[in-house]
């Protein structure tokens, strides 16, 4: 009985040890690879080139920072959790990850498990989706989710880290879980924040946008005019208030979505001819627009001809583009000539001027030297 | 005006022109910046790499194809190990292993920290060769391992010992300006001219490649405690998870740079 007592006395210690002793272990360090993916994935030259669809030599990089992934939005992700079907190393038969699928975490708003699902489905009903396109059969050519989305980090910004950590501690006056709190915290205020600059957002549109050979195969409008546009400049300058790619045909304001994006040419799209005045005017942007400024011209006028061909083979547009093209080059070559001429005179004004000095100089030493010699 | 400007004392004088001159200068150079960014100030990166011109080689030694942003991120470490001084990877690339599909992806992470020569040249009976850690700037000696596994900015190098004890590094190629005049003028040469030369370049590298599992076990190629490890990873690395993970492997493929026929020649490493 007395040994009975001894081995549930010794158990029973210890655990309370184990238990002691976990508090002090690091939130981080508690988060275990328990998978093991990092064994090989922590080194940084994990990966190979191969080839894409256009035969192109791509960089395949499988190195996980261990650190920065933590950090990220998926961090409390198990890897397997995305990379489904994973399980022989070496891995042969991975297939690419699906945002649709089911995640091991429930949605705290629904108590069901969360996806990006209902994301998935919108967006490939929009015009980048395969269920939204004009060219079903070109669907090598539409964005996947990473093409516009990566896992970033949380990155709040240091000064404000420290208020976030004063203003946590009212919040853990209710939530007990210190880590869940910080990391609920720091996703509704990251979420809050602006994500990407307009630069980007700009940067982001145009890599599929400016490339006029994809958009000939979509028969979509090149977009290279929007830099030359007094959104366009003022982004360049870095003013964020102006509008984006996204501000006209995604606005979020307006009940539209970047995941739901549409044709202009479809009757609900915001930069549909009968919205576009609404979405002009909306967060009181041109909140005085009228009609003729909002559908006389256009947005974002290019100056690179593209051939639209309708069902009878005519092509169409052309007239109205041709004129506007040459009235864009016409405008762009005055300016050239002004500019160069007035920099130009500028810099032989210049020229002219330290010549002409120089000479008088000359020719006014030489009458005093004659002036001496005379007298 | 400008008879006044002669009657100056020639020290004033001095003074003026060299007014005038900066008011030129500044001109010049405001009227650069106007034209500048007028018509040449980038705009928006669109990331878009045009590299339809050219080979797969140079898009590799170039960067081009490279994707900007990676879903987990790239760090640091990974654009350091990317830049090697090696003259190998100058034509193999930054990520030369691709033939084998179960180990492709190893040897590439293991090119990062150690010389291509380690697995590249098989030592003789009669060869003294030593493994050290080397930096990869400075060539010192490490004399303890720090940071991220495999990012201890330097590299494993194999240094052959000669009978007077002085060592000389594998990695450096004697034939090193040879090689450098071969890579600037290797598109005038033909097809059996270029053969010529890569057997000349390569005549120290060994046929068969040393594998995995001769370096990963027990008194292996490598004394990994004599490479800084502590007995820990050491034990782990020759006969722990790392050791027993590598028998898996079946399918390995030798270099074809000898014998560019023979590009489907493999090898079975376990029976």
């Amino acid at each position: 009985m007395k040994t009975k007592h001894t081995a549930r006395d010794i158990t029973v210690a210890l655990f309370l040890l184990t238990a002691f002793l976990t508090l002090f272990i690091p939130a981080a360090a508690m988060a275990v690879d328990d998978e093991n993916c990092l064994m090989c994935h922590k080194y940084a030259g994990l990966g190979r080139y191969a080839k894409n669809e256009e035969q192109k030599a791509v960089k395949r990089i499988f190195y996980v920072n261990e650190e920065l992934f933590k950090a990220s939005y998926h961090g409390k992700l198990r890897c397997k959790n995305c990379h489904t079907g994973v399980e022989e190393i070496p891995h042969t038969d991975v297939k690419n990850v699906d945002c649709a699928t089911d995640c091991h975490l429930n949605d705290p708003s629904t108590g069901r498990a969360f996806s990006h699902k209902s994301i998935v489905n919108d967006l490939r009903k929009s015009a980048h989706g395969p269920d939204g396109t004009k060219k079903p059969d070109l669907i090598k050519d539409l964005p996947k989710c990473k093409d516009c989305h990566t896992n970033k980090p949380y990155q709040i910004g240091i000064g404000k880290e420290l208020k976030s950590m004063q203003f946590i501690k009212v919040c853990l006056e209710c939530h007990e879980s210190e880590a869940w709190t910080n990391r609920f915290y720091k996703h509704m205020f990251y979420r809050a924040q602006t994500r990407r600059s307009s630069k980007q957002v700009v940067a982001l549109c145009s890599k599929c946008h400016a490339d006029k050979e994809k958009m000939d195969r979509h028969e979509v409008d090149v977009v290279i005019g929007f830099k030359d546009t007094f959104h366009g400049k003022a982004i360049v300058y870095g003013d964020e208030d102006v509008a984006n790619c996204l501000n006209c045909h995604a606005p979020y304001q307006l009940g539209f979505s970047p995941h739901r994006i549409i044709s202009h040419t479809d009757s609900s799209s915001p930069v549909h001819p009968d919205n576009k005045l609404r979405d002009c005017r909306q967060s009181g942007c041109h909140a005085d627009a009228q009609e003729a400024f909002a559908n006389k011209g256009k947005a974002h006028p290019s100056n690179v001809m593209t051939e639209r061909v309708d069902e009878d083979g005519v092509t169409i547009y052309q007239e109205e583009q041709e004129f506007q093209a040459w009235v864009i080059e016409m405008i762009a070559l005055f300016y050239k000539i002004l500019i160069i001429a007035v920099v130009g005179g500028l810099g032989f004004h210049r020229l002219a001027d330290l010549y002409a000095t120089h000479r008088e100089r000359k020719i006014a030493l030489r009458a005093a030297k004659l002036g001496r010699h005379t007298s | 005006m400008h008879n006044h400007h002669t009657d100056m004392p020639p020290f004033k004088r001095l003074l003026v022109d060299i007014l005038m001159a900066s008011i030129f200068i500044l001109l010049a150079g405001f009227a650069l910046w106007l034209l500048w960014i007028t018509f040449f100030r980038a705009t928006f990166d669109t990331g878009l790499v045009s590299s339809s011109d050219q080979t797969a080689l140079e898009q590799i030694a170039t960067g081009a194809g490279i994707s900007r942003e990676h879903f987990h991120n790239v760090d640091q470490a990974v654009l350091e190990g990317a830049e090697s001084i090696s003259l190998c990877l100058k034509c193999h690339g930054n990520y030369p292993h691709s033939k084998a599909p179960d180990v492709r992806a190893f040897l590439n992470a293991h090119a990062f920290f150690t010389a291509c020569e380690t697995c590249h040249i098989r030592p003789t009976e009669s060869d003294h060769i030593v493994y050290k850690w080397l930096n990869k700037k400075t060539g010192m000696e490490l004399s303890r391992l720090e940071g991220k596994p495999g990012s201890y900015g330097a590299m494993i190098v194999p240094i052959k010992v000669a009978e007077d004890g002085i060592g000389r590094r594998l990695d450096e190629s004697a034939d090193k300006a040879f090689i450098e005049e071969y890579l600037s003028l290797r598109a005038t040469f033909n097809a059996d001219q270029q053969a010529e030369a890569k057997v000349r370049i390569h005549k120290e590298i060994s046929q068969k490649p040393i594998f995995c599992d001769e370096c990963h076990t027990k008194n292996g190629l490598l004394n990994f405690r004599s490479l800084l490890y502590s007995p820990v990873v050491a034990n782990r690395l020759e006969t722990g998870e790392v050791a027993s993970m590598i028998t898996k492997y079946s399918k390995f493929y030798l270099p074809t740079m000898f014998d560019p026929a023979s590009r489907t020649r493999g090898r079975r490493n376990t029976p």
